[in-house]
């Protein structure tokens, strides 16, 4: 599977614009609502125009603004999955996954293996209203794997999904797409991750970043990237030394090498440790407020050395949290240097 | 003197002629506005829904202009020795033009609140643009389809400004139920009047029952789907 994309369209808040390439690999497309990334799934699967540009599939040319071709999404063979997987509501589970079979294949045989694959065996009769929402998404899953996609689109597959069935879904999604490699858009970051080799960063129409997902995460190559991939706390910053760089909103001097210009520093909240010993860029600190999760906990704090009101956080997990809690010793907020994210 | 029952039978013909014309007309028009343009739409929307807001009166006077020796198309018609006004083909003119913009209004309503990503999603799937009409539009939008072919069917019964205007109150020939009806009390004969005024009601009447009997056994399908 090879698909190259290269398209602009202007939308009515921005332009959109996309390049990118993929190849025997799954690919997420991130970014906040609205960013565009619905729309250019939406192009590749010819269900809406691009306004200049070019789709190639396997070499086979599916949209060229230069030459005229626009192939038309019913010979595109892009499977498509709809946030609201968009079953036919008059057809049953059977004629669902029916109507797709292209002519001539063997269609018994098939739509036994589907059923099978996607466990739906006993369902065959239902119509969707009956189904819950991960039959529906199996149903749909199916339906697009039986008419023979050359590539699969997912549109937020897992937004109608809660809880432990998002979870069951995300784990047994890459096994039931089987060599069908995939291009998903999602607002979730954790899913990005758990679900694509290569993460594309989308914001206003605008490609931030594409990258392998861990290169993306461990070293965005801009603040703004950084801050849509989760980094919370961000400051501008200096080099004054080279091994030294000063923040002034935070108050301090930061211990740590790599690039000369920087213009910001961001640590993610993970990786800021609070202990009541001072240990490398240790600075004291105190808790203002605290935002409990079952397991983990956001502690929200200031540096005692800043000169401005405002809020650095830092993630733990809850014994943690205890322990520095019943410490009668003064705070600080270590950050280590190997974590800290110059721009 | 036998009842002439030439009107009942004149009304039936009209009524199913234009209703099958109006049935297959505001579909093939309301799929077509669907997927114009917005401002195209807008504005074939509002000359398709006029016929609706003007008085049949007025709508015949337009088409008497129309259709009349005087008009390109009246001398087309001419050319090709067809006669059209105060035909029986008049009658079921005026009866699909006053049924049209309530079929092309309930049709277009019923294929819009279609989910448009079943649509695109059939289109995906490689399905024709054909069987997407046949095998889902089609299905999806029939009780909305036969709601406005009942809505034609009753309109067409009780045509009366714009067929006298175009088809005249020809006896045997143009004269529908309602222009027996006027002319039957005009001329003082309200035996006859009487008659007519009985029969079409049980004709509406019989019309409401079959619509409601077909919509509660399709509300039947519906529930067992969900």
């Amino acid at each position: 599977m090879k698909l190259t994309v290269n398209i602009e369209k202007r939308l009515s808040r921005f332009n959109l614009k996309v390049h990118f390439e993929m190849e025997q690999e799954n690919i997420s497309i991130l970014g906040p609502s609205g960013s565009g990334k619905s729309v250019t799934l939406k192009c590749i699967a010819g269900i809406e125009k691009p306004d200049r540009g070019r789709i190639v599939l396997n070499d086979r040319v599916l949209f060229d603004s230069e030459r005229g071709i626009n192939v038309p999404p019913e010979q595109r063979r892009v499977g498509y999955l709809f946030q609201n997987y968009a079953l036919f509501p008059h057809m049953t589970v059977v004629e669902n996954i029916g109507i797709a079979f292209p002519p001539h294949s063997n269609t018994k045989s098939r739509m036994d293996e589907l059923i099978d694959i996607f466990q739906l065996d006993g369902l065959e009769a239902s119509y969707p209203r009956r189904l819950s929402g991960g039959e529906q998404q199996r149903v749909a899953l199916a339906r697009m794997l039986a008419a023979e996609p050359e590539l699969v689109l997912l549109d937020e597959p897992f937004s109608a999904l809660d809880g432990i069935l998002r979870e069951q879904m995300q784990l047994k999604l890459p096994a039931l797409l089987g060599s069908n490699n995939y291009l998903m858009v999602t607002h979730d970051m954790d899913e990005a991750y758990r679900l694509s080799e290569k993460i594309m960063v989308i914001d206003g129409g605008s490609m931030l970043a594409f990258d392998a997902r861990e290169k993306l995460f461990d070293a965005p190559p801009d603040l703004l990237t950084a801050k849509l991939l989760g980094l919370r706390n961000y400051s501008e910053a200096t080099r004054v030394g080279e091994h030294v760089i000063m923040v002034p909103k935070w108050g301090c001097y930061l211990e740590c090498g790599g690039k000369e210009k920087v213009s910001h520093v961001g640590i993610r909240p993970q990786h800021i440790l609070m202990s009541p010993s001072p240990g490398i860029n240790g600075f004291g600190c105190e808790i203002v407020q605290v935002l409990e999760d079952r397991f983990t906990a956001t502690v929200f704090f200031r540096l005692l050395s800043q000169a401005r009101e405002f809020l650095l956080q830092a993630v733990m997990d809850k014994t943690r949290l205890e322990y520095i809690r019943n410490s009668s010793q003064p705070l600080y907020a270590c950050f280590p240097p190997e974590r800290l994210l110059l721009f | 003197m036998a009842f002439d029952f030439a009107p009942l039978w004149i009304s039936l013909k009209t009524t199913l002629v234009s209703t099958v014309i109006v049935f297959f007309l505001g579909i093939g028009v309301a799929q077509w506005v669907i997927n114009l343009p917005p401002r195209a739409k807008t504005v074939l929307d509002a000359i398709f829904t006029f016929p609706m807001i003007l008085p049949p009166t007025v709508l015949g006077f337009f088409l008497l202009l129309l259709l009349g020796s005087n008009s390109p198309v009246g001398q087309l018609l001419k050319a090709l020795d067809l006669k059209v006004i105060f035909s029986w083909w008049a009658t079921v003119i005026a009866g699909s033009v006053v049924a049209f913009p309530l079929m092309y209004r309930t049709a277009r309503g019923a294929f819009e609140q279609i989910d448009r990503t079943v649509i695109d999603v059939a289109r995906t799937l490689g399905l024709s643009q054909r069987k997407i009409f046949t095998k889902i539009l089609l299905p999806l939008s029939l009780p909305g389809l036969m709601a406005g072919t009942a809505l034609s069917f009753s309109r067409t019964l009780g045509e009366f400004g714009a067929t006298l205007m175009i088809a005249g109150n020809i006896p045997k020939k143009t004269q529908t139920i309602p222009l027996a009806i006027f002319f039957a009390v005009e001329g003082g004969d309200m035996k006859t009047a009487l008659v007519w005024v009985a029969l079409i009601m049980l004709l509406s009447l019989l019309s409401m029952v079959l619509q409601s009997l077909w919509s509660s056994r399709s509300q039947a399908t519906a529930s067992r789907r969900s």
